[in-house]
């Protein structure tokens, strides 16, 4: 027998006194509905965490109820009217995914699965409980998040990249947000649900299904001219754009690195995207540096908190010894190669790094530096010389000089 | 009447109002689109082809375009805790930076910074909230060459043994040899394409503490010339 938690959809309610009776107006299905004190009541204990029983003993607190299991019957018959008109979820711990699937093959109440690890931050953090809805391959889409499950039935909720529905069974690629690689593709059989929601310290937060949005009214004719594009970028910065306005986006293509905050991250799904590297979520408080910066220790002494910096391009930090480096940084993105002076250096980057997708090389702390196209000749004096990209070497030059590092 | 916007290197947005935005029907081939908190909304919906960057500007920033020599004279002129956005490049030999922390609460940077003085950009990093360029170490009061240079005999002369930073394409002069290139010049920091005969390409590289970029030999371009 499987325990539920009722959870109020208040995210599509809008609730108003009028006199002794409460009207619920549901704006996903344009329906009004008319309830008495008692079953407000009722629905505002529906938060995703009390079973019946304890919404039963809120009720019978209020009320001077003499028979306990009639109030527990009362509420079951109300909740389970909530449910059939779609003004409340029921949740279930994954541990009775089992019996889940026994009791409603076909139905869908939600799955509240505990997160663990990094690989959501900032979007989810340790402790959240994700609410998963189960479906089919017709409900999903890229860019939804989805929990999978492994051959020992871990979980993980990552975000849909690709789906190849050519194969039997259908197989999902997904992909954490913080992270540079793509998980394995998995069967559809091994997707559990839909992430609708994540339950934060009890509260509910919802994913807005954004075919549901209904936007600005638009002509078909001014639909197709009004919708901007995007190609060929190395950063897409969205960090401070509104969700209306991801949503309004044609298509993204062949950008190195796409940055939502968590407050828009949810938006991206409606976006069509192709060739994108990574896409990051982080907050706005976040430095972004694109090119190839060389950090030096002389901050250390004016900055006001170790930085949060993300870095798309080759990040030197060659002048920093480790200790420098666990005190200015905190938390450190890099869409490309770290080049430190030590190995006590490449052992703090490595851990204070959340990614680093183009690995830590050592380098001498002093150095000449060619990025780009180069060309080395007989002429060449200053070393040691550090060379990233493409390096020719000129028929004059007879000896490769010592001290010459080549990063291609 | 619809507006169509194209071939600008910045097109700053931000004076003009919504409602003019809203009659944009095309921006195309601009580098970098400037605009407001208010006005960004509406651009979004704008449709772009090739515009490389959009830059918001916040009501309490302050922006500047074009090379800035970032120095105390420079500072000097800001109110206090300014928020500085720069779209352009900016050089510093160095400044005070007491009055760099009084006047700068903020700096968003679009472009290169040059600098001579670690301590110097050692306060400007801790405060440099957004970098879309390079960050290159130069030699103290080194020559500035912005924009496409000839690279001449005349021209290495007037050095007079100085350091260089170079931002554009770099043209040697066929009359100049390795040797002129190696003794006129004693350091160089350079972003940009260099094209010339192979073996001056070499020496130019051979005093280049930083490079980024690529390089054209001058057979090549006569042929790319024959062919085009």
């Amino acid at each position: 027998m499987t325990t539920y938690y009722p959870l109020c959809a208040f995210e599509n309610l809008q609730v108003e006194e009028a006199g002794a009776e409460i009207i619920v107006f549901d704006s996903k299905t344009k329906t009004f509905h008319l309830l008495n004190t008692t079953a407000h009541s009722i629905l505002k204990a529906c938060n995703g965490q009390n079973t019946i029983t304890d919404i039963a003993a809120i009720i019978s607190n209020g009320f001077e109820a003499e028979d306990f299991d009639s109030v527990v019957a009362d509420v079951t018959e109300t909740v389970k009217s909530f449910e059939s008109k779609g003004l409340l979820w029921l949740v279930a711990d994954e541990a009775q995914l089992s019996s889940i699937e026994a009791d409603h093959p076909s139905d869908s109440p939600l799955i509240a699965i505990a997160v663990e690890g990094p690989s959501r931050f900032p979007v989810l953090v340790s402790g959240d409980k994700v609410l998963a809805k189960r479906s089919s391959l017709e409900d999903l889409k890229i860019g939804d998040i989805v929990v999978t499950s492994d051959q020992s039935h871990n979980h993980m909720a990552h975000r849909i990249i690709s789906i190849d529905a050519s194969s039997t069974p259908a197989q999902i690629t997904t992909k954490g947000d913080v992270y540079y690689a793509p998980d394995p593709p998995v069967g559809i059989d091994r997707v559990v649900g839909k992430v609708v929601a994540v339950q934060r310290e009890g509260e509910p937060r919802w994913i807005k299904e954004h075919e549901s949005s209904p936007g600005p009214r638009q002509s078909p004719e001014e639909k197709q001219i009004r919708k901007p594009s995007y190609k060929g970028l190395q950063i897409l910065d969205l960090r401070e754009v509104s969700v209306e306005s991801i949503q309004n986006i044609e298509s993204v293509d062949e950008v190195g690195v796409v940055l939502l905050s968590p407050e828009n991250a949810h938006a991206w799904s409606s976006v069509t995207a192709t060739n994108v590297k990574t896409m990051y979520t982080a907050p706005k408080e976040y430095r972004v540096y694109t090119g190839q910066p060389e950090i030096l220790p002389e901050m250390i002494e004016f900055l006001a908190a170790p930085l949060r910096l993300i870095v798309c391009g080759q990040l030197f930090l060659t002048a920093f010894d480790s200790q420098q480096i666990l005190v200015s940084f905190k938390e450190l993105i890099v869409i490309g190669r770290v080049y430190v002076g030590s190995a006590e250096a490449k052992s703090a980057v490595e851990s204070i790094a959340n990614i680093i997708a183009g690995g830590i090389s050592i380098v001498p702390p002093e150095h000449v530096r060619w990025l780009g196209e180069s060309i080395l000749g007989p002429e060449i004096q200053k070393v040691p010389l550090v060379a990233v990209g493409k390096l020719a070497v000129a028929a004059g030059l007879r000896e490769i000089p010592q001290g010459l590092a080549l990063f291609s | 009447m619809q507006t169509i916007l194209r071939e600008v290197p910045i097109l700053d947005l931000r004076e003009v109002s919504i409602d003019a935005i809203s009659m944009i029907k095309l921006v195309e081939n601009v580098k970098t689109v400037v605009v407001s908190t208010e006005n960004v909304e509406a651009f979004m919906k704008v449709p772009r082809v090739n515009v490389r960057s959009h830059i918001i500007v916040h009501p309490d920033e302050s922006l500047f375009f074009g090379q800035i020599e970032f120095n105390d004279s420079f500072l000097s002129k800001l109110p206090e805790n300014t928020k500085v956005v720069i779209l352009g490049h900016l050089l510093m030999d160095g400044f005070s930076t007491s009055l760099f922390n009084e006047r700068v609460q903020g700096l968003r940077m679009y472009g290169q910074i040059f600098y001579a003085d670690k301590r110097s950009v050692g306060a400007l990093l801790a405060r440099l909230e957004r970098l879309q360029g390079q960050l290159l170490r130069m030699q103290p009061n080194a020559v500035r060459w912005i924009g496409e240079i000839n690279l001449t005999p005349s021209k290495l002369g007037s050095l007079a043994g100085r350091p260089v930073i170079g931002i554009g394409p770099l043209n040697i002069d066929p009359g100049l040899t390795p040797e002129d290139i190696k003794s006129g010049i004693s350091s160089m920091v350079h972003i940009g394409e260099i094209s010339g005969p192979e073996e001056s390409i070499c020496a130019l590289f051979s005093v280049c503490d930083r490079h980024l970029g690529t390089y054209v030999v001058k057979a090549e371009v006569a042929q790319r010339a024959a062919l085009a």
